[in-house]
C-alpha cells in the first residue's frame, strides 16, 4: 500500500481508531493489532511475500533466544551465521541472482567464452532490503550482547513488521524501537499533531516536489540523446530534488505515522543539501542506513583505527556495498565508489568532523564560505546522482560527456519555471527550519491559528493540485 | 484524544465546507459565462467534449452536425446554412470522437433536439479505438438537467479548472492552433488560412492505424436509428490532402469506403465520398484537416452533391 494512495487514506484512520479505542486497554492486544495491520498493509501489495517476513522474523526470534542461552562462542557464531545466511540469502536470491548471472556471462564472453546465463523470473519483494537489515541488526546486537533478546513473540514480530517503516525505513535498531513495544503507549495530543504535520510535509515533498521533478527527470534521462549539456545539468539537479523529496518525504510520512501510534522513529534526513562537506552530507542523508553500515560493517572491519590503508579499504567497502544495497546494477556501485572518493580526502586529512553543528546557526543567511561549501557539496552529490539514475554505466558516461561538451553553454531546451519556483520556495522553507526535525515543525513558532491553518490548507491544496501522476516511491525498488 | 479528534474533525469540516462553497459557486456560474475561461464541467477526459456539452446544453436546433474534429473543423457552418437553409443549425462535434461515441451522442442529441437532418463528417481515423473516458448517463444528465448541484459535486475538480484556465483562454481566442475551441455562432471551428502547420501532423500517413471494427456496427446502428426516427443522415467522408494520396494505405481506405458506403446506403441514408475528388495541399492544415478555404470549398462540394442526391431521390427537406 502506498502512503500517497487513497487506500492508505482509509487504512490509517481505521487503524488509528482501532488502536486507540478498541485495543487501548491491553498492550499485548495493541501489539497484536499492529502485527495484523502491518501484514495487511504489506499483503495489499502481494500477500505471497508475507511468508518471507514471517520466516525471517521466526529465524531471528529463535536465533536471539538461542544466543542468550548459549555461552560457547563458537556455537554463538554459528547461530549468528544462520541469521546472516537466511537474511542475506533472501536478499541475494531475490535481488542479486540475475545480476550475478548476467555479470558472470559478461565476464565469460570477455574471454571469448560466451555463455547463456540462467535467469530467474522473480519479483523483488518490496522492502526486503530494509526489513532484512533491521532483523540482522537485532541478531548482531544480541550476539554482541548490546541488547537482551526478547521472549515476547508478538512484540518482536511487531518490531520487524511495524507498517510505517516496513517497506522503506527508517531502518530501526532494536535498541531504539523494540523497547517501545513493551511500554504502555499513552496518547499525546502534541505528539499526534506533530505527527500529522510531518505526514503533511512528507506528502508535500513526495507529491509536489519529487513527482513534479520526476516528470522532467524522466523526460531528460529517457531521451538523453536529444538534449544539450545545459538541459542535462538541469536533469541532474531535478533528480537530486526528486530523490530527496521522494525518500525524505517517505521517511517523514513513516515517522509521522509512527508518532500517531505513540512511537518515536529515528530521524532519517537532516536537511542534507545544506551540508558543507561530503562527510556532513553522509551524516544527514539516509541516517539509518549510513549508521547501519558504520556500526555493522565499517567498525567491525577496523574502521579508521587500524592504519591508513585499512581505513581506505573500509571506506571503499562500505560505500560500494551501500551502492550495491541500493540496486543490482554497476551504476550503483560506481555511485558508491564516487562518494568514497569524495569522502576520502576528508578522512585522510582528519577533517571529516569539521562540520558537526547546524550551518549558520542563529543567522538568516550563510557566510560566503559556507554558501560556497554548500554549493560545492551539492554539485559533487548531484554529479554522483547521475550514475544513480542512469539505466546503465554507458548511459551515465554518455550523460556526463554531454554535460562537459560545448552544448553546456546552450540555452536549455527545457526550463520548467513552475517547478524551479516550487523548488526555490521549498529550499527557503527548509533553510529557515533547518534546526528542526522537519521543516513543518512550527509548533514552537508563535503565529496566529488562522495563519497556521492557512499554511496547512495551502499545502493540502498544493498536494491535490499537483497530485496528478502518482509515482511509486523510488526506494520501494531497493 | 477528544481534543485531537475535535480539532482534526473541525479542520476537515472546514475543508469540506470550502469545497462545497467553491463547487456551489462554480455550478452557479457555469451557465452564465461570468468567468469566460472557466473550463466546462469535468465530465470526460476530453476538454473539447466537455466544452461542447456545455455549448449544446444551452441551445436547440433542427439541423445538427455530430462527430469528431473532422466535423468540427472541416464543415463550414455558413455554407451549410446557405445551402440547406435550416431554421436553426448547430455543430456539436468535438475532438477525439470515434464512430461509437458519435452514435451515443447522436441518440442523446436526437432525443433532445428532434432534428430533421444530421450531418456526420468523418474520416477513417474515426474508426480507431476510443480513448475517451466518459459516462453516457452522466453526459445525458448534464445535457438535460445541467444545474444539478450533486452533478457538479461529483465532477468537481478544482485542479482541472485551474490547470485549464490558461489553456482555455488560449484555445478560445485563436483559430491558429489545432486545439482551437473558438467556435463560430453555430459551434464550428474552421482553422485560419495562416495556420502554424505541425510538420508531423502534415506528413501523418496513419500507417499504423488500427481499425476497431465495432465502429462499423455502431455506424450501422446510427443509420438504423436515423431511419427509424425519420432523420435524414448525411454522411460525408472527408479526404486526405493531395500530397499524401500516393503514400497512404489505399487498399485499406478503399475497403473502408466500400464498407461504410454499403452500410449507409442499405439504410437509405446519404453517403458522399470526398476522396472522389483531389484536394489541393493549400487547403489543408495537416493530413486530414482543412483550413478555412478548404472547409468552405469542401462543404460547398458536399452540399452540391447532397442537393443533387436529393434531386435524384426527388425529395426536399422542409424545415
Amino acid at each position: 500500500m502506498l502512503f500517497n494512495s487513497i487506500d492508505f487514506a482509509f487504512f490509517l484512520p481505521i487503524v488509528f481508531l482501532l488502536y486507540w479505542f478498541v485495543a487501548n486497554k491491553n498492550l499485548k492486544f495493541q501489539n497484536v493489532l499492529l502485527v495484523v495491520v502491518s501484514y495487511f498493509f504489506y499483503g495489499w501489495w502481494d500477500w505471497r511475500f508475507l511468508s518471507l517476513i514471517i520466516f525471517s522474523s521466526f529465524v531471528d526470534y529463535f536465533v536471539g533466544i538461542r544466543l542468550s542461552k548459549q555461552s560457547i562462542q563458537k556455537k554463538r557464531k554459528y547461530l549468528l551465521l544462520i541469521s546472516i545466511f537466511v537474511n542475506i540469502g533472501f536478499l541475494g536470491f531475490f535481488k542479486y541472482f540475475n545480476f550475478f548471472a548476467d555479470s558472470f556471462a559478461d565476464a565469460f564472453s570477455l574471454f571469448g567464452q560466451p555463455i547463456d546465463p540462467t535467469r530467474l523470473n522473480i519479483v523483488l519483494p518490496v522492502g526486503i532490503s530494509f526489513y532484512t537489515f533491521q532483523t540482522l541488526s537485532y541478531s548482531i546486537d544480541v550476539f554482541k550482547k548490546k541488547i537482551k533478546p526478547t521472549k515476547d513473540f508478538v512484540a518482536f514480530f511487531a518490531y520487524v513488521s511495524f507498517f510505517p517503516q516496513l517497506v522503506a525505513g527508517p531502518i530501526e535498531r532494536a535498541s531504539n524501537l523494540l523497547p517501545q513495544f513493551f511500554q504502555k503507549r499513552t496518547f499525546s495530543y502534541n505528539k499526534a499533531i506533530d505527527g500529522i504535520r510531518q505526514i503533511l510535509w512528507g506528502l508535500f515533498k513526495k507529491i509536489v516536489i519529487a513527482d513534479n521533478c520526476a516528470e522532467y527527470t524522466n523526460l531528460i534521462f529517457n531521451n538523453y540523446t536529444e538534449y544539450s549539456g545545459s538541459t542535462f545539468v538541469l536533469g541532474a539537479v531535478f533528480f537530486a530534488f526528486q530523490i530527496y523529496g521522494d525518500f525524505s518525504g517517505y521517511s517523514d510520512i513513516a515517522i509521522g505515522t509512527a508518532r500517531l501510534f505513540g512511537f518515536n522513529l529515528m530521524q532519517n534526513f537532516a536537511f542534507p543539501y545544506f551540508s558543507r562537506d561530503i562527510a556532513e552530507f553522509w551524516r544527514r542523508w539516509h541516517i539509518s542506513l549510513s549508521t547501519w553500515f558504520r556500526d555493522y560493517v565499517y567498525i567491525p572491519l577496523g574502521g579508521n583505527r587500524s592504519g591508513t590503508w585499512t581505513m581506505i579499504r573500509n571506506i571503499f567497502i562500505i560505500f560500494t556495498v551501500s551502492g550495491f544495497w541500493h540496486g543490482a546494477n554497476w551504476t550503483f556501485v560506481i555511485w558508491g565508489a564516487l562518494n568514497a572518493i569524495y569522502i576520502l580526502p576528508l578522512m585522510l586529512l582528519n577533517k571529516n568532523r569539521l562540520n558537526l553543528n547546524i550551518v549558520a546557526k542563529g543567522k538568516l543567511l550563510p557566510s560566503i564560505k559556507e554558501f560556497s561549501s554548500i554549493i560545492l557539496t551539492f554539485t559533487l552529490i548531484t554529479f554522483s546522482w547521475i550514475f544513480f539514475r542512469a539505466e546503465n554505466v554507458s548511459t551515465g558516461i554518455y550523460y556526463i560527456s554531454k554535460i562537459f561538451s560545448d552544448s553546456l553553454f546552450n540555452y536549455p531546451e527545457l526550463i520548467p519555471k513552475k517547478i524551479i519556483l516550487l523548488i526555490l520556495i521549498f529550499l527557503i522553507v527548509e533553510w529557515l527550519q533547518r534546526d528542526k526535525k522537519f521543516a513543518l515543525q512550527i509548533d514552537s513558532i508563535k503565529i496566529p491559528k488562522i495563519v497556521r491553518r492557512s499554511i496547512y490548507y495551502s499545502l493540502i491544496f498544493l498536494i491535490f493540485y499537483f497530485g496528478e501522476t502518482k509515482q511509486e516511491f523510488i526506494y520501494f525498488q531497493f | 484524544m477528544a481534543k485531537f479528534l475535535k480539532n482534526i474533525s473541525a479542520f476537515m469540516l472546514i475543508g469540506v465546507f470550502l469545497f462545497i462553497i467553491i463547487t456551489f459557486l462554480y455550478s452557479k456560474y457555469d451557465d452564465t459565462y461570468t468567468f469566460k475561461y472557466l473550463a466546462a464541467p469535468n465530465i470526460s477526459n476530453n476538454l473539447s467534449f466537455n466544452d461542447k456539452l456545455r455549448f449544446a446544453s444551452q441551445k436547440e436546433s433542427e439541423c445538427l452536425s455530430i462527430g469528431s474534429s473532422i466535423t468540427l473543423n472541416n464543415l463550414h457552418s455558413q455554407t451549410v446554412i446557405d445551402r440547406l437553409q435550416p431554421r436553426s443549425y448547430l455543430n456539436l462535434a468535438s475532438w477525439g470522437l470515434t464512430t461509437k461515441i458519435t452514435f451515443i451522442l447522436f441518440k442523446i442529441y436526437s432525443e433532445m433536439h428532434n432534428p430533421k437532418t444530421v450531418i456526420v463528417m468523418s474520416n477513417i481515423v474515426d474508426y480507431q479505438t476510443s480513448m475517451l473516458d466518459f459516462n453516457s448517463s452522466d453526459t445525458e444528465n448534464y445535457l438535460k438537467n445541467k444545474n444539478s448541484f450533486l452533478f457538479h459535486i461529483k465532477h468537481f475538480e478544482l485542479k482541472y479548472y485551474l490547470k485549464n484556465f490558461a489553456f482555455y483562454e488560449k484555445v478560445k481566442n485563436t483559430r491558429k492552433v489545432y486545439s482551437s475551441l473558438d467556435y463560430d455562432d453555430y459551434g464550428g471551428v474552421n482553422f485560419d488560412n495562416e495556420f502554424q502547420i505541425n510538420e508531423k501532423r502534415w506528413n501523418n500517413l496513419f500507417s499504423h492505424i488500427e481499425i476497431d471494427t465495432l465502429n462499423y456496427i455502431y455506424l450501422d446502428s446510427l443509420c438504423r436509428y436515423a431511419k427509424n426516427h425519420d432523420i435524414e443522415l448525411i454522411y460525408l467522408q472527408s479526404p486526405f490532402r493531395k500530397g499524401l494520396l500516393d503514400s497512404i494505405n489505399s487498399p485499406l481506405l478503399e475497403k473502408h469506403t466500400k464498407l461504410i458506403d454499403t452500410i449507409i446506403t442499405k439504410n437509405n441514408q446519404i453517403f458522399i465520398d470526398g476522396n472522389k475528388q483531389v484536394w489541393n495541399d493549400t487547403l489543408f492544415t495537416d493530413a486530414i484537416h482543412f483550413n478555412l478555404s478548404g472547409a468552405k470549398k469542401f462543404t460547398e462540394f458536399c452540399m452540391n452533391e447532397l442537393l443533387l442526391n436529393r434531386q435524384n431521390k426527388k425529395y426536399n427537406i422542409d424545415y
